[in-house]
């Protein structure tokens, strides 16, 4: 898990699907401020983060890494607006799927005596994803929290 | 934020590791030629294969112990390259071939942002990866599927009747882990190299260039 920031310009942005208040962008390519460029690709972004993300729109841009995705959770514009808002719909899938799998598990050993090995397979993999994803959010969490100086207190409007 | 991690030679591990699965790719291909050579009944009756099977567990086991720690390396370097936004920190590059279902597509992940972050750390993301990590991946896959498949048709009390596909299975397995180990050697190689030109470059202070690949 870890967190980064980018200073700098938005220059593109490709938007790919969109579902409920989350995007993935296809690409979102930056202009650095020391001139280089760097493009973030596959990015997960929740509203109204993603509304911010538009060529030309300069500022502070929090990135961060929670197992299996990956995005913006926070943005800190040049005109001193500042917005947090991290994607969780991954940490309560998984949360779902190792819940369907567990009563699964209980079932078959209740009634068959035996451990369903698909089932434990993807109750694993639930709380590993689980448990990454919301370390993911924590560090977001702190990691947007400790850079407010730069602006001034975030408006929090998801998490 | 994460901690700056220090850059660290690689050249000597990744030789080992790339001839470790040289190793494991002959054996396999030796196994195929036993097999071949004998005919029907082979896992039975052969004693070759048999050694050669238990050479292919011990060389498995050698090759896999060096891959995991010259992955865990790999991704340090990655990091230290100050290559911002991967996806893997090198315990999870690791812990990625042993999480269920996740251990599917995620090493192969792994390997792609290492690739991608030696030859161009600060703009990792757009670098194009050679093809045979892909095939790689497909070949070790498909070789697990058929070990697998194979190992569970040879049970001759639940499968009384599938002795000779359980053996072509094997086959294939033993030959698609012969494409598989002998990419992942080559992989192995030119990825050390590549990374060892900047953990070179770094302790000699000289701004690292982005070498081809």
């Amino acid at each position: 898990m870890s967190t980064s920031i980018i200073d700098g310009t938005v220059e593109e942005v490709v938007t790919g699907r969109q579902r409920g208040s989350i995007t993935v962008f296809k690409s979102i390519r930056f202009k650095l401020e020391d001139g280089s460029g760097r493009t973030v690709t596959k990015a997960v972004v929740k509203q109204p983060v993603s509304d911010e993300l538009k060529p030309g729109a300069r500022g502070r841009f929090y990135f961060f890494n929670a197992f299996d995705i990956r995005g913006f959770h926070g943005v800190r514009m040049a005109d001193g607006r500042s917005i947090y808002a991290f994607p969780t719909n991954n940490q309560k899938l998984f949360l779902i799927l190792g819940l369907i799998n567990l009563a699964w598990i209980v079932f078959k050993v209740t009634v068959d005596g035996e451990i369903p090995l698909l089932g434990l397979a993807l109750m694993i993999l639930a709380v590993v994803g689980w448990i990454f994803m919301g370390k993911g959010e924590k560090e977001a969490r702190q990691q947007f929290d400790a850079d407010a100086d730069l602006s001034g207190k975030a408006a929090v409007t998801g998490a | 934020m994460t901690t700056p991690r220090t850059a660290r030679d690689i050249a000597g591990l990744g030789s080992w590791t790339s001839f470790s699965l040289l190793v494991q790719a002959g054996l396999a291909g030796a196994g195929v030629a036993v097999a071949l050579s004998h005919g029907t009944d082979f896992i039975a009756a052969s004693e070759s294969y048999s050694l050669i099977s238990l050479l292919q567990l011990l060389a498995f086991v050698a090759a896999g112990g060096l891959f995991l720690r010259w992955t865990y390396l790999a991704t340090v370097n990655a990091h230290a390259f100050r290559a911002e936004g991967l996806r893997f920190g090198p315990w999870l590059a690791v812990g990625s071939y042993f999480i269920p279902i996740a251990n599917l597509v995620m090493p192969l992940q792994s390997m792609r942002d290492t690739w991608k972050a030696t030859v161009e750390p600060r703009d990792w993301e757009v670098v194009r990866v050679p093809a045979v990590l892909g095939l790689w991946w497909f070949l070790w896959l498909a070789s697990n599927i058929a070990g697998i498949a194979a190992f569970r048709l040879s049970d001759a009390a639940r499968y009384p009747d599938m002795g000779e596909l359980a053996e072509t299975l094997t086959m294939l397995s033993d030959g698609l882990t012969l494409g598989s180990s002998a990419l992942l050697s080559t992989i192995v190689r030119r990825l050390s190299g590549l990374q060892q030109v900047r953990v070179d470059a770094i302790a000699t202070g000289v701004t690292p260039t982005r070498p081809g690949g």
